[in-house]
């Protein structure tokens, strides 16, 4: 097992790859009563066109089925529940599927050594039948109603939609009603077989058991079951800079207009590396259009929003190339006057140097926050593998060289172009 | 856990020292009287006093402060029961991970902030006063987008007692227009001069921080008293209310609303919350009849007010399952009455609430609520509260269950059509 030792923040995280490609984190918290367990396979919403394990032939899924075969995994073939299972101990248990991972965890003080090899064990153990199907989808069908209440879904749906042209954001994560309802049982096996195999997963682990022996739970669960040897093919996206839609105006039932300002980068327009680029602009984004800013006060009084401007940026994947995101977002009135100052703001780029350092000085602490409790440790781990593939120091060791210099060599590359814009309204 | 308390003369200090977090809690608390009309501007002073102070008159000021002293977190904040209750929250990074004076310096901010709050000749800063009232103008706009929150409200509205819980703490958009910025500043002066003042400190703390704030309090702050009212009683139902209420929105929410007469204090404290985890928990009665065994909705809880004497039925649905749901969570709740509960059930939910109970030692946010309801409501120490637990027979249950009278049923109706 090897340690990974943090800098600044001196914490450790213990890592392993077993032999059947599972690959393992752990952060040993000894003062803590709780232990949480997250179980993550690279299996999203966006995952819909694939080659199935043991077939020869691209097949397209109904979209949400991903989201689906959550839900179904914890159904269990004999005896206990999942839920019951976790019960019993006080232990929380749950789920969650976004466009690229699902996710199973459970949080709780007692009787870990179980818990957490009943994780293992349930998640690898898929129990898929024609009535228990049919059950699911009344509860998954009233679940879809739910999010379309939710504006800031349709939002953040539209805004992924409209900026790529080939990955499949047009499927949102929980599917439309049409296909939840097509979903069978044979499909959730061919997706299970293909995704949920150890070599495409990782395991997360914040516990006060020893590294070493939370390792051995892990290493004798796995060395009881065989895994095939498997090679996930793809369906690979030929994705260029230019977005899919410059501008729509979407419709809800809405009080107040959302306006989202996205720009779309291939990354090596900016010949830095990715932890540069997010580490650098969210500085960047912050003094000139963030909260740090005379922008975001000075359209505030002249009532053009009516909340903060947040910025976001994320980075997409797709064959050997990488885009990089930014989303300025905030609620508007005026969203037409608010681009036409946001772009000014974007060519000039006057923001007050002397912010800069205030803003770096405050990174050291905002690391430190990610390890106040068990969760934000394990959000930090699982941030920290889904955006470099691993966890180590060189995202610390770049955040501990932040300068001005560099800072201008990066974010002065900022054009305008390839942009998208999505507003929501009444 | 074991706290501390200190006597001042014109505020009450309570501490638990510990070296277990990496950040420090300081929760100061004003009490006084309540006046409903007066919630909306208790809310604008409160988002007032985090956006700007004297010494950093803006937003931007504030912000790039709260930079400096590495992003303490601040929150004011408003709670309403037979008073009113109003808390400065702050959570910040103990210096020995960041740099010497730090907590000094955070402190004074804090501080600086309540007692320093931005006027000039008896008024609040206009230009603020008004940016603030816009951003709680579209916060009260927003807000009305969320179904859950219109539901929760909607219902408790039509509880048949008087009880402070029917008053929505966030106020009310209609009175923003009514704030001004003179009327606005004489009322905070009459609530800091006034309130009765405690103070909760949680972490690692030593005696600078302690006078550090002693020394702030003492300037700024009179002695006053005001009796705290722990449980209030609900009267019998004489009629059910019923409503149904249309809306925009795609699903309908159901709340059954129960009032709980006669109700003892072992079964506010202790029975109540293992009955609701039975019947509404999670992997509960009601999750497993109209969830899992019906597939009528996603979720369906239960959950309960242990002060008033309430407890409520909810379910997201579609709105062509209303009849069917409440048949549903009137068996279910039936079946308990009848007695018909399994040890292992009450078993499972002692553990589900002893396992909340470690849990909640991990973090600094619910030590500090531990603390402040065991100070202000009597909350049970743990030992004891465990100690009960242990205790609770089948029998107190089904007792309970039987004292249950439904007083609301309220639906936010949704579309209904099933395509929706």
């Amino acid at each position: 097992m090897k340690t990974i030792k943090l800098d600044i923040i001196n914490e450790n995280i213990h890592y392993e790859k077993l032999d059947n490609g599972l690959e393992i984190y752990i952060s040993y918290q000894k003062d803590y009563n709780n232990n949480i367990a997250c179980f993550l396979t690279k299996f999203g919403g966006l995952d819909i066109e694939f080659i199935p394990i043991g077939e020869k032939e691209m097949t397209k899924m109904p979209s949400g089925i991903a989201h689906f075969l959550e839900h179904k995994l914890f159904e269990q073939k004999d005896g206990i529940s999942v839920n019951e299972f976790y019960k019993k101990s006080g232990t929380y248990v749950n789920a969650s599927t976004n466009y690229k991972t699902t996710k199973y965890i459970f949080s709780g003080p007692d009787n870990f050594d179980k818990n957490l090899e009943f994780l293992l064990d349930f998640v690898q153990t898929p129990y898929f039948t024609d009535e228990n199907v049919k059950k699911e989808k009344g509860i998954i069908l009233e679940e879809e109603r739910m999010t379309k209440d939710d504006p800031n879904r349709l939002f953040f749906e539209t805004i992924y939609r409209n900026l790529f042209n080939k990955i499949p954001y047009n499927n949102t994560v929980i599917g439309t009603r049409k296909d939840i309802s097509t979903i069978t049982k044979e499909d959730l096996y061919r997706c299970y077989n293909t995704f949920y195999n150890p070599s495409n997963m990782a395991l997360f682990i914040v516990s006060n058991k020893k590294p070493k022996d939370v390792l051995d739970i892990v290493k004798n669960n796995q060395a009881k079951k065989t895994f095939k040897k498997v090679k996930i093919i793809k369906k690979e996206y030929n994705e260029n800079e230019i977005v899919n839609r410059e501008k729509e105006v979407i419709h809800s039932n809405v009080n107040e207009t959302r306006i989202s300002y996205s720009l779309k980068y291939d990354i090596s327009y900016f010949e830095a590396n990715k932890t540069e680029i997010y580490d650098y602009f969210t500085i960047f984004f912050n003094l000139l259009v963030g909260n740090l800013s005379n922008f975001n006060l000075d359209l505030k009084t002249k009532k053009i929003i009516s909340d903060d401007i947040e910025t976001s940026i994320s980075i997409e994947k797709v064959k050997n190339k990488e885009f990089v995101i930014f989303t300025i977002a905030t609620v508007s009135n005026k969203p037409n006057k608010f681009v036409k100052l946001l772009e000014e703001k974007l060519i000039t780029k006057d923001y007050d140097k002397k912010d800069f350092e205030i803003y770096r000085k405050s990174l050291l602490s905002n690391l430190i926050y990610q390890f106040v409790d068990t969760t934000s440790i394990i959000n930090y781990m699982i941030d920290e593998y889904l955006f470099s593939n691993k966890i180590g120091n060189e995202n610390i060791e770049i955040e501990k060289n932040i300068n001005y210099k560099r800072f201008k060599e990066i974010t002065d590359k900022l054009i305008i172009k390839n942009r998208s814009i999505v507003i929501l309204k009444k | 856990m074991k706290y501390k308390k200190i006597e001042k003369q014109n505020y009450d200090l309570y501490y638990y020292k510990t070296d277990k977090f990496k950040t420090i809690n300081i929760t100061t608390l004003f009490i006084n009287r309540i006046d409903e009309k007066n919630i909306t501007l208790d809310n604008f002073l409160s988002s007032y006093v985090v956006n700007t102070s004297k010494k950093y008159n803006n937003e931007i000021l504030m912000n790039k402060k709260y930079i400096d002293l590495f992003n303490p977190s601040f929150s004011v904040y408003d709670i309403y029961r037979d008073l009113h209750y109003k808390f400065y929250d702050l959570t910040f990074l103990d210096e020995i991970y960041l740099e010497k004076s730090n907590n000094k310096k955070t402190i004074e901010f804090y501080y600086d902030s309540i007692f320093n709050i931005n006027e000039s000749r008896g008024k609040l800063d206009r230009i603020q006063t008004k940016l603030i009232k816009e951003q709680m103008k579209s916060n009260y706009l927003l807000d009305e987008e969320d179904p859950t929150e219109k539901a929760y409200y909607n219902s408790i509205k039509l509880i048949s007692d008087d009880l402070p819980i029917k008053i929505n703490p966030k106020g009310d958009k209609k009175h923003l227009k009514k704030i001004n910025t003179k009327d606005s500043y004489s009322y905070y002066q009459n609530e800091i001069k006034n309130s009765r003042v405690i103070v909760f400190l949680t972490g690692n703390i030593n005696d600078d921080i302690l006078k550090n704030i002693d020394d702030t309090l003492n300037n700024n702050i009179t002695n006053n008293h005001y009796e705290i009212k722990t449980y209030y009683d609900v009267s019998n139902v004489s009629k059910v209310r019923e409503k149904i209420e249309k809306t925009k929105f795609k699903e309908s929410i159901l709340y059954q609303i129960y009032k709980i007469p006669d109700i003892t204090l072992r079964e506010r404290e202790v029975i109540l919350p293992v009955f609701n985890n039975i019947l509404g928990g999670s992997s509960s009665r009601l999750f497993n009849n109209i969830r899992e065994k019906n597939s009528l909705a996603y979720y369906a809880y239960s959950n309960y007010i242990k002060h008033f004497g309430i407890l409520y039925m909810y379910a997201g649905i579609n709105y062509k399952n209303y009849n069917k749901t409440i048949k549903l969570m009137n068996e279910t709740l039936d079946d308990i009455k009848q007695g018909n509960i399994l040890d292992n059930e009450i078993k499972d939910s002692k553990q589900v609430i002893l396992s909340n109970l470690l849990k909640g030692e991990d973090s600094i946010y619910s030590t500090v609520n531990d603390m402040i309801t065991s100070v202000l409501f009597n909350k049970m120490d743990k030992e004891t509260f465990k100690k009960e637990l242990k205790t609770i027979r089948k029998e107190e249950l089904i007792n309970l269950a039987n004292k249950l009278e439904l007083d609301v049923s309220y639906l936010l109706k949704g579309g209904s059509n099933e395509n929706d």
